[in-house]
């Protein structure tokens, strides 16, 4: 008699293996987290996010590839620093990508060539370089914008209210269904309304309840300027840095524009 | 900026609070369209720009153009893209769409629909985003991928123009936003 194998037997090889992948990836996301908190309480986001700027300019002059590789790997390595998640796949799909459409605009000295297709000096550096380019650009804004950063005036205030609106809609229940996407569409741009028009800010301050983006919670001075939570308080050496590190990107950026 | 109310449950559903709701549903669309997959990485469906094609009836010009600004800002600093290339590509594509369906809305009046409004919006964008690409990023080999683009906003404008069209004459949301919008 031939002996029926019960569904669960099926997978017997594999399941003792699930749980240990899914501790890993738990693992993995919860160390992701601590680094970012850890990297939001060490810099201040506006000062970090001026260091971002000055160096995203010394890195776009900088003309010598490898020591713009330099730069990308050091900015790749400030991201992972920085909780952001990574991907080596998705980053040389992009990268070649990039360097694949430089590639059909042959120009200089002939490397390589089959059938119609040739790979030439000039189209492939011209390809690398923009690849590490957008990558570096990418990785550099990355490590230098945290969620916390905050947006000055009239419009970072709008923009402070629309990530409390996000908030809520991420946090919402309402369902959306192909069958009734209009009226359930409708329901939840509703449901959002009433939700946080009926609080105002001050409200907002005595519940507690600010907006959380990516796990990171934005404080209510986006909101109004009297009611400001530190959520990230910084240290000592976390202000002093906050005051080193611009001066470092504009060091940089005056070094690499000589 | 927002309108603060007397007592602590008086709403302040203004221009503000509109542009801020619209502001929100972009963030929420460009988180979907970044999970769906794509043929190539920097090809953008467009949805998210469904929520400046219903302003484009429903906020005056200057709080229309704070709404594309908005989108653009608060995706790059919650994505951390705000230095990098892809900024400029959205906030070229998002502002020249912008500009291109609010001129369609005008001149075309009652004669142009949602879809067509769109449309508008799309094919230019995707233009916009192929001549940055052309200097930036692929050179002349942009111009191979062109069609793909444009054909692709062809799509999904008429898609979106569609919804939107739609959703403009059910939603009790729309009606009330725009009466808000009114005072």
């Amino acid at each position: 008699m031939n002996k029926v194998s019960r569904p669960e037997d099926k997978n017997s090889g594999s399941r003792e293996d699930v749980p240990a992948i899914q501790r890993l990836k738990a693992d993995a996301a919860e160390a992701r987290m601590r680094r970012k908190e850890f990297y939001a309480s060490l810099f201040p986001a506006n000062e970090l996010a001026l260091t971002g700027l000055f160096l995203s300019v010394a890195f776009l002059f900088q003309k010598s590839l490898p020591a713009k590789s330099v730069m990308l790997a050091f900015f790749i390595g400030a991201s992972w620093f920085a909780g952001r998640k990574f991907s080596l796949l998705a980053t040389l799909i992009v990268a070649g990508t990039i360097i694949a459409a430089n590639l059909l605009v042959p120009f200089g000295k002939v490397l390589y060539q089959t059938g119609p297709f040739i790979v030439t000096e000039g189209a492939l550096l011209d390809g690398v370089d923009k690849a590490v380019t957008f990558e570096g650009l990418m990785y550099l804004s990355k490590s230098s914008i945290l969620p916390s950063l905050k947006i000055p005036g009239a419009f970072g205030a709008v923009v402070a209210r629309s990530f409390l609106y996000y908030d809520r809609i991420v946090e919402n229940r309402v369902k959306i269904r192909p069958a009734t996407l209009l009226a359930d569409a409708d329901a939840l741009m509703l449901d959002i309304w009433d939700s946080v028009t009926v609080q105002t800010s001050q409200e907002i301050t005595k519940t507690g309840s600010f907006p959380e983006v990516h796990g990171m919670r934005l404080t209510d001075s986006r909101l109004d300027e009297s009611n400001t939570e530190k959520v990230y308080r910084l240290s000592p050496q976390g202000r002093l840095l906050g005051l080193g590190i611009p001066a470092l990107g504009a060091f940089l950026l005056l070094f690499f524009l000589r | 900026m927002f309108s603060e109310p007397a007592s602590g449950h008086a709403r302040f559903k203004n221009k503000a609070d509109i542009t801020a709701l619209l502001g929100a549903f972009c963030f929420f669309l460009s988180t979907i369209e970044y999970m769906i997959p794509k043929p190539l990485p920097f090809m953008r469906l467009g949805i998210a720009n469904l929520p400046i094609l219903l302003a484009v009836g429903l906020l005056p010009f200057k709080w229309y153009l704070l709404l594309a600004l908005v989108k653009v800002v608060g995706m790059s600093v919650i994505s951390g893209s705000l230095f990098s290339y892809i900024a400029i590509f959205s906030l070229a594509g998002t502002l020249i769409a912008a500009v291109a369906m609010w001129i369609a809305h005008r001149l075309g009046g009652r004669l142009i629909t949602s879809v067509g409004v769109s449309i508008a919006g799309a094919i230019t964008s995707n233009l916009v985003q192929i001549i940055i690409a052309r200097v930036i990023v692929f050179g002349d080999a942009a111009t191979l991928i062109a069609p793909l683009f444009i054909g692709m906003g062809l799509i999904t404008g008429t898609a979106l123009g569609l919804f939107a069209e739609k959703f403009t004459l059910s939603s009790r949301w729309f009606a009330a936003a725009r009466e808000a919008s009114r005072e």
